[in-house]
């Protein structure tokens, strides 16, 4: 078993298989090897561990994904999301961009692109507007501001 | 104070402002930008465009991360024309483009490109296309009236040849996608007809293809046919075949599949959804006693995703190849059933494939000092006779299998009741406390039975679960849906015996069977 002790200080005890799904733990318990000593993890609260927990436990035996994907590549651009995973996903906008958050930190690649989906999927097809009251989001452009970068990237007048 | 500081300095709660640059740029990465082209009216792309506009925070990381840029969807919803207008709208067109992929650096290019008209053949955009930048080609083409080819299409890809041939140093051609690793053309209401010699020369043109997928309506030729020209192998780096479309010329022994198999070493998905007739069910099951046509083909040692139709062609490749890493396999019916007897020969020989595919699969694994993998089965209206139920089962229950879906499926008799008494008797016949000791997920959807759709997900841990692997006739008792009365029982949730058996016979009536060349066509004709 693996001891985690979270930000606010709640300890977890995990089996090993489970909390693998993190490249984070898995390379520090290759690194330390076995210890009785808790991992910290600083920046995850408890109720989102147990949360990121529920998703590794789901998965577990499931082979790992490959970590020498490169980001810049140009990878599944689709948006499908399986059925266990939205119903995971169904959390309010501020455990979902936690969740986001921890898996980046402990580095889980597969729940990392199943909430970087969820974000999309929620952005999609909205303008710039609806983006910002979707996720509460100051426009900090001037009206000239915005105008400029609309016709930058505007199409080349043709006719 | 950066911008994002001061961004969320006047929100008391703007937490996708709190992600990591390089996530938010992932997530922009997956936005779809859409350029389109409608009428002579030219619209921005959006999406990317759109989000750049939300805020200095978004702009910056979209124009810092250049990832974000190299895909685009283009959909043209005008007819394309060399001339006129378009003589300035296709140059634009391009340079917008170039404009587009220019901020995304030296990072390969992906284009989705839609089609709603039959476009004609439009060079500027051709000369375009081709090139190293390309990593990943889209094409669709969406027209509802119907279409016998894509002109459009055809053309790019004459272009592409010629192009290749034509800078060809000495006499080996220089491929025009030297980078491009997939390529998709879907366009499901095209029927498909090629001269033949005049394929796809994709071993010319794109030789380290990855991902190819291939959707159409039907085919008139051979699939094999259609990439291969000459000597060369087109396929010698594919990961995934994805063929959708029926083949209304099933190739000849060596079968495709065969031959893919056979010639691609790291093929690990395999989607062949050839669709043929009725009248070429029977066209190539090797006719028993032919030694040579059951010779076993090497384990395929990296195949792990297999979608085919159930056919002769498909039993015959099941029951001679070891697929010790596959994980997953879906078989779907092709077609209707020309005969009655056809059908349950037929039946029979897919139960024996599958069968023989498990044990063949579990041996080679067992060599390669592994185990099988295959955790995932899929059968859509694949059935299982009476008569192989036993064996069926037993060798399901050697194969590790996790996860099972009966979508309309392996009701041998009327009603899935009969099915599960005889899981049940194999249950009682075992001796042992599980039915399938390695399952974790047991699911069972049937279209209309009783006249509406119905599905049961049993799941390991469940009270359902340990009363399904214990007493599996229990269980469907347990969770049968209640048929309504006022709607009579459909056969594809479990009558479809009853419901062939008007076809069945009526095609027997006409005499409807294919002789051993399998030349229906010519017995209809005649």
């Amino acid at each position: 078993m693996v001891l985690l002790l979270t930000s606010d200080n709640e300890m977890f005890s995990v089996a090993e298989d489970v909390i693998k799904r993190s490249a984070y733990i898995k390379n520090m318990l290759e690194d330390v090897g076995e210890s009785d000593l808790p991992i910290p993890l600083p920046n995850v609260e408890s109720n989102v561990l147990v949360k990121i927990l529920e998703y590794c436990e789901h998965y577990r035996g499931e082979p790992l994904p490959a970590s020498d994907v490169d980001p810049a590549e140009i990878g599944d651009r689709s948006l499908d999301i399986a059925d266990w995973d939205q119903k995971y996903m169904a959390v309010d906008q501020e455990m979902l961009f936690e969740i986001i958050l921890a898996a980046n930190y402990l580095d889980i690649k597969s729940l990392l692109d199943v909430g970087c989906k969820t974000v999309a999927k929620m952005m999609k097809g909205k303008s710039s507007e609806e983006i910002r009251t979707l996720f509460n989001i100051a426009n900090d452009f001037t009206p000239e501001e915005e105008a400029q970068i609309r016709k930058e990237n505007a199409w080349a007048e043709c006719r | 104070m950066d911008l994002k500081e001061k961004n969320t300095q006047s929100i008391a709660i703007a937490s996708i402002q709190d992600l990591p640059m390089e996530v938010l740029a992932h997530i922009f990465a997956l936005s779809t930008s859409i350029l389109t082209l409608s009428d002579y009216e030219k619209e921005n792309g959006v999406g990317l465009l759109n989000l750049a506009c939300v805020c200095k925070f978004w702009h910056e990381t979209i124009h810092l991360f250049p990832h974000s840029w190299p895909h685009l969807e283009l959909v043209v919803d005008i007819e394309l024309k060399n001339a006129g207008p378009h003589d300035v709208l296709l140059p634009n067109l391009c340079n917008h483009l170039d404009r587009w992929y220019g901020r995304a650096g030296d990072v390969h290019r992906s284009l989705t490109l839609t089609m709603k008209r039959a476009p004609t053949r439009t060079h500027i955009l051709y000369d375009y296309l081709l090139g190293a930048g390309w990593k990943a080609l889209f094409f669709k083409l969406i027209i509802f009236e119907g279409s016998t080819s894509f002109p459009w299409l055809d053309g790019l890809l004459d272009h592409a040849t010629r192009s290749s041939r034509s800078a060809a140093n000495g006499l080996i051609p220089t491929p025009c996608w030297p980078n491009l690793e997939t390529l998709e053309i879907v366009s499901p209401f095209t029927s498909y007809e090629y001269n033949s010699g005049h394929g796809i020369e994709l071993a010319t043109i794109a030789p380290n293809l990855r991902h190819l997928k291939i959707y159409v309506s039907e085919l008139h030729g051979r699939v094999g046919d259609l990439f291969r020209v000459g000597d060369s192998h087109p396929f010698a780096n594919l990961t995934t075949f994805s063929w959708e479309g029926e083949v209304l010329y099933p190739s000849r022994s060596p079968s495709f599949l065969e031959s893919l198999l056979l010639e691609v070493p790291n093929l690990e998905v395999l989607e062949y959804l050839d669709a043929p007739r009725p009248s070429n069910l029977f066209a190539e099951i090797p006719v028993a006693g032919v030694e040579n046509t059951l010779t076993p083909l090497p384990p395929h040692k990296s195949l792990r995703k297999m979608s085919v139709h159930w056919s002769g062609p498909t039993a015959s490749l099941l029951r001679r190849a070891p697929l010790p890493r596959l994980e997953s396999l879906l078989l779907s019916p092709q077609g209707r059933y020309t005969t009655s007897s056809q059908y349950h020969f037929l039946r029979t020989y897919m139960a024996d494939a599958l069968v023989a595919l498990f044990r063949n699969s579990l041996a080679s694994a067992s060599e390669l000092g592994d185990d099988i993998r295959l955790k995932g089965l899929h059968f859509h209206l694949t059935h299982i006779a009476d008569d192989d139920f036993y064996e069926f089962c037993s060798a399901l229950r050697e194969a590790p299998v996790e996860a099972i879906t009966l979508e309309d499926s392996v009701w041998a008799q009327s009603e899935p009741e009969d099915a599960f008494e005889r899981l049940q008797g194999f249950r009682d016949s075992l001796g042992a406390e599980d039915l399938f000791p390695k399952l974790e997920v047991f699911s069972v959807n049937l279209s209309q039975y009783g006249g509406v759709g119905w599905q049961e997900v049993a799941r390991r841990g469940t009270e359902g679960f340990k009363l399904l692997q214990c007493c599996p006739k229990q269980w469907w008792e347990k969770v049968r849906p209640v048929p309504r009365e006022d709607v009579l029982p459909h056969p594809g949730g479990g009558n479809l015996e009853e419901e062939e058996e008007s076809k069945l016979y009526s095609g027997e009536e006409r005499g409807d069977v294919p002789d051993s060349e399998g030349s229906v066509e010519e017995s209809q004709e005649q």
